[in-house]
């Protein structure tokens, strides 16, 4: 017999919420990611309002799930990387995107 | 906070980074256009024969265009931020203008309507793509759109020197908007 509690149900899911994503810098990372097909470290910096070692950490915790590709290129002798959400990472974050909106709606 | 009070401030805070991103003005692209509507709006009132401002529009609008495409690429690899869907939806959008102006131009042919009402009517479908850009592209457009379209009246109804005004008011929305958007881009820095 399926939950009639909405305190329960509301548990599932959170469950099934992705725990790389849950961290709100990640998410609007990807979010960002996707709605943008390439930005660079320094723009993801000024736009997310975070300091280089702690955009850099939770970039390279996306990048190690395989959820971001780098390119890294050079503007005027400078270099500039770039992010771009890999195909699993919009996967994960769809997938997410719907739970959250689940959960949001039961949660009214 | 219960846990759907944090998912809220987190969701929160996503939408205010995705506004922060968004900075789809362009200024040179205004200023360029806005040179160009100058120059073609202008030239009907000051050369006799027509078929010089037909010639104008078929070389500065395809050039300009992909002049626009060239300035969005580049602005968007000196901010760090690009987006190929973003530019196909602009580009998509102006094409389908200028190939529904190209079309008008077969009223002429076919002897329903005299170029000087054909420019007129091309008037009319650029204030109805600003407007449209207005409504789903980038906000700017808009108030663009409704310049544009007092200058169709314009051209209709007023009697002496009408495409130079057109021109004038035309040029003056795209830099003004311009302008907006340079402040607008360099108060979110």
């Amino acid at each position: 017999m399926p939950p009639t509690d909405p305190n329960v149900a509301s548990l599932d899911e959170l469950a099934a919420l992705n725990g790389l994503l849950q961290h709100r810098v990640r998410l609007a990372i990807c979010v960002l990611l996707s709605k943008y097909d390439t930005m660079s470290f320094s723009r993801l910096k000024d736009v997310l309002d975070e300091k280089d070692g702690s955009l850099g950490t939770h970039l390279r915790k996306l990048e190690d799930a395989g959820y971001l590709a780098v390119d890294k290129t050079y503007r005027e002798r400078r270099p500039v990387t770039w992010y771009q959400l890999t195909a699993t990472g919009q996967q994960h974050l769809q997938r997410h995107v719907e739970s959250l909106t689940r959960l949001i709606g039961r949660a009214r | 906070m219960t846990a759907t009070g944090n998912l809220k401030d987190d969701i929160a805070y996503v939408r205010a980074a995705a506004e922060r991103a968004e900075s789809a003005t362009i200024p040179s692209i205004y200023v360029l256009w806005a040179l160009i509507s100058l120059c073609g709006f202008a030239l009907a009132d000051f050369v006799a024969d027509s078929r010089w401002v037909g010639l104008f529009w078929a070389v500065a609008g395809p050039a300009g265009f992909g002049a626009s495409a060239w300035l969005g690429y580049r602005a968007g690899r000196r901010t760090g931020q690009g987006s190929g869907r973003f530019g196909a939806r602009w580009g998509v959008h102006w094409l389908a203008f200028m190939a529904a102006a190209a079309l008008g131009a077969a009223m002429v042919a076919a002897g329903h309507l005299q170029w000087s009402g054909f420019g007129s009517l091309v008037v009319l479908l650029l204030a109805l793509s600003y407007i449209y850009a207005g409504s789903y592209l980038d906000r700017r457009m808009l108030a663009i759109g409704v310049v544009v379209g007092a200058c169709y009246l314009l051209t209709l109804f007023v009697p002496g020197y009408q495409w130079t005004l057109a021109g004038v008011l035309v040029a003056g929305a795209l830099v003004w908007q311009a302008i907006l958007g340079t402040r607008a881009r360099d108060a979110a820095h």
